[in-house]
């Protein structure tokens, strides 16, 4: 068993320091700098928690030690071992035909002590066999690590593991992030910003109009949330630029012969490789700003890939194979991937008779739930004609919400299948278009009521192996004879 | 194709296990009426009469619904599972996609003797909810037969 390099040790131990360094500065100059500073003989409060301080300090590199020299690992024929635990003790064996995603994470101070962390994606996605496992190594060790491990997985990759050295291919780039896209990107993303920004001071100022009967105090709130949204309009292309700029910064996808690389990022460095045969669906997003401006985004359902490396947390995902690109390009990139997956156009629609049980249903429920509350309402001990004109104008302002919901949902929803592969179309504000291959269906399920069973009317659920979050799509409202083909699909 | 219906005495089960529910929800409600000041009594009144209803409706009717629409079927290839009283659900699960097949009892199932077959696909679990034990064993024995041989048959 090999134990991770001195630099890692290193690295986290200048990480607690430098931390604890800071922290320390930064409450002396608190206690000790300002106007009013603490008096010696008042002091020993903070004498005892800055001991405490310490002493957790002393723990915590002690712990950092003792965690390095418990973890090591092994990167055997047939699988990889990882220990780990310093009470509980943890053997993790990772199997190479287990493996999903594999990927690379450098950040700025990783950098300069010249490791990298690479995280192996089990494809498990439930907690109890989870099987991450992530390695920190010198940089020039992970490359060689990296193009063992390829080797070894199910024997797919071929190539020598001394020709494929990461960012040099520029033949078989398929995309690159380009700065055009990138400004698109920040412009629509502020068109957002801007247009929830707009809403919320019109109706706040209509709010505020009614209740507030002072003119000074009104015009002084009004003069700062006008101020406050002025702010915001400035300050948000210019963080949403530098966090593009951060996060994709060199974004490009390279294509091999079985896999993707997908490399990105200026403070983190991070490098993905997927196989082609985990991926399990291609997804096309696009937000409603997106629709507008006729761009995209490209999705891969793969399990593991884009999820934060670490054991507790699977919720963050980044899963972008192309983060923009204008919709007439969707299909010819679908199609230069060379897979199975091809973007079709939605042949079985939502019938016109489904468009009311899109919008009945939230409005019975959210109007049940909110007359329930009416009487508590009146007890608010306020001008009760002025309660009550905010409390019908919030309904009638939330139900205006759910028919624009409903009527996106009733257009955006579809199906599409063949022998191959079945594409569900479904989302609201977001449009999304996901092409699985038949064989990764697990399950098919037809959820109706009553009512629509009558009308012929029932929502069609696709199951499929991804990640344990969203392993499922739902075409909503369609013909329910549908099913009767659709149930054929899966591989029986 | 013929599906199964479930044993009669599930009924009984899901009322029993509701009944915690119920009480708890009964409880709450007398604990308002207790300790809500007079004048904010009505208000709170008309919203715990309303969950009230509805976890009557759920813990004494919503168990004969369930029993009458809850059906199960399974055969070389897949296993369908019915159900559902205001949104009704077919699922149909491919035997060649299960990973894993096995039973759970809690312990009001145990008394019962029932118990769910549980079906975990890469994509989701499903389970056929309360069938008599000896029953879920066969099932369990035979899916288990039934994906052996799939599995042979595929290599």
């Amino acid at each position: 068993m090999k134990k991770f390099p001195k630099k890692y040790l290193y690295y986290n131990l200048f990480l607690s320091i430098f931390g604890s360094i800071f922290f320390s500065i930064f409450l002396i100059a608190q206690l000790f700098l300002t106007e009013d500073p603490i008096q010696i003989d008042e002091s020993w409060m903070v004498i005892i928690f800055l001991g405490a301080y310490f002493v957790i300090q002393i723990l915590a590199i002690i712990l950092i030690i003792l965690r390095y020299h418990y973890t090591s690992y092994e990167i055997k024929e047939d699988l990889i071992k990882l220990k780990k635990g310093i009470i509980f003790k943890k053997e993790i064996n990772l199997k190479y035909e287990r493996m999903h995603a594999i990927d690379t994470k450098q950040n700025i101070i990783q950098k300069l002590f010249k490791i990298t962390a690479l995280s192996i994606d089990s494809g498990s996605t439930t907690k109890a066999d989870k099987a991450e496992i992530v390695i920190v190594e010198e940089d020039d060790k992970i490359i060689d690590i990296q193009a063992k491990i390829k080797v070894r997985m199910q024997g797919v990759y071929q190539e020598s593991a001394s020709e494929e050295v990461l960012g040099e291919e520029v033949d078989n780039v398929l995309y690159r992030y380009s700065n055009k896209d990138k400004l698109m990107f920040v412009l629509m993303s502020s068109l957002v910003s801007v247009t929830i920004g707009i809403l919320y001071f019109v109706f706040g100022s209509i709010f505020l109009n009614i209740f507030i009967s002072d003119l000074e105090l009104l015009q002084s709130i009004l003069f700062g949330s006008v101020a406050l949204f002025f702010a915001v309009l400035l300050l948000t292309p210019i963080t949403t630029y530098l966090f593009v700029l951060i996060r994709y910064y060199d974004y490009k996808v390279i294509i091999k012969s079985d896999h993707f690389i997908i490399t990105h990022g200026l403070i983190t460095k991070i490098n993905h490789i997927i196989n082609f045969k985990k991926i399990k669906g291609v997804k096309v997003e696009e937000g409603f700003i997106k629709r507008i401006f006729k761009y995209a985004a490209i999705k891969l359902e793969v399990v593991g890939f884009g999820q934060k490396a670490s054991e507790d947390n699977k919720t963050q995902t980044f899963n972008y194979l192309i983060p923009l690109c204008k919709k007439a390009d969707v299909e010819k990139i679908i199609e230069s991937l060379n897979l199975n997956f091809r973007y079709m156009q939605k042949e079985h629609k939502a019938p016109k008779r489904a468009f009311r049980y899109f919008i009945s249903l939230p409005i019975i429920i959210f109007s049940t739930i909110y007359f329930s509350v009416l009487p508590l309402i009146l007890k608010i001990p306020f001008d009760t004609s002025l309660i009550m004109i905010a409390y019908f104008c919030l309904y009638l302002i939330v139900n205006l919400l759910i028919i624009v919901d409903g009527i996106l949902k009733y257009q955006n929803s579809g199906i599409t299948y063949d022998e191959v592969q079945t594409v569900i179309y479904y989302g609201s504000f977001t449009r999304n278009t996901l092409i699985i291959l038949n064989k990764n269906i697990t399950e098919v399920e037809l959820i109706d009521t009553y009512c629509r069973g009558k009308r012929n009317i029932a929502s069609i659920n696709i199951h499929y192996f991804n990640n344990a979050y969203k392993n499922e799509a739902k075409a909503l409202l369609l013909e329910k004879e549908l099913f009767d083909n659709i149930k054929t699909l899966p591989k029986y | 194709m013929e599906l199964f219906k479930l044993n009669p005495k599930v009924i009984s089960y899901w009322i029993i296990k509701r009944i915690i529910l119920f009480l708890i929800t009964l409880i709450g409600i007398i604990l308002l009426i207790i300790f809500v000041p007079r004048n904010y009594l009505l208000a709170v009144l008309i919203p715990s009469g309303l969950i009230l209803l509805l976890t009557i409706f759920y813990t004494f009717i919503m168990p004969i619904l369930e029993y009458k629409v809850y059906r199960y079927y399974y055969d070389e290839e897949k296993i369908i599972i019915k159900g559902g009283v205001l949104f009704r659900f077919y699922r149909v699960i491919p035997i060649i996609q299960i990973q894993d097949v096995g039973t759970f009892q809690g312990p009001i199932k145990l008394a019962y003797g029932l118990a769910d077959v549980v079906v975990a696909t890469a994509g989701s679990v499903e389970r056929i909810n309360n069938v008599d034990v000896n029953i879920s064993k066969n099932i369990v024995d035979e899916l288990n037969m039934k994906i052996h041989k799939r599995l042979v048959e595929e290599n």
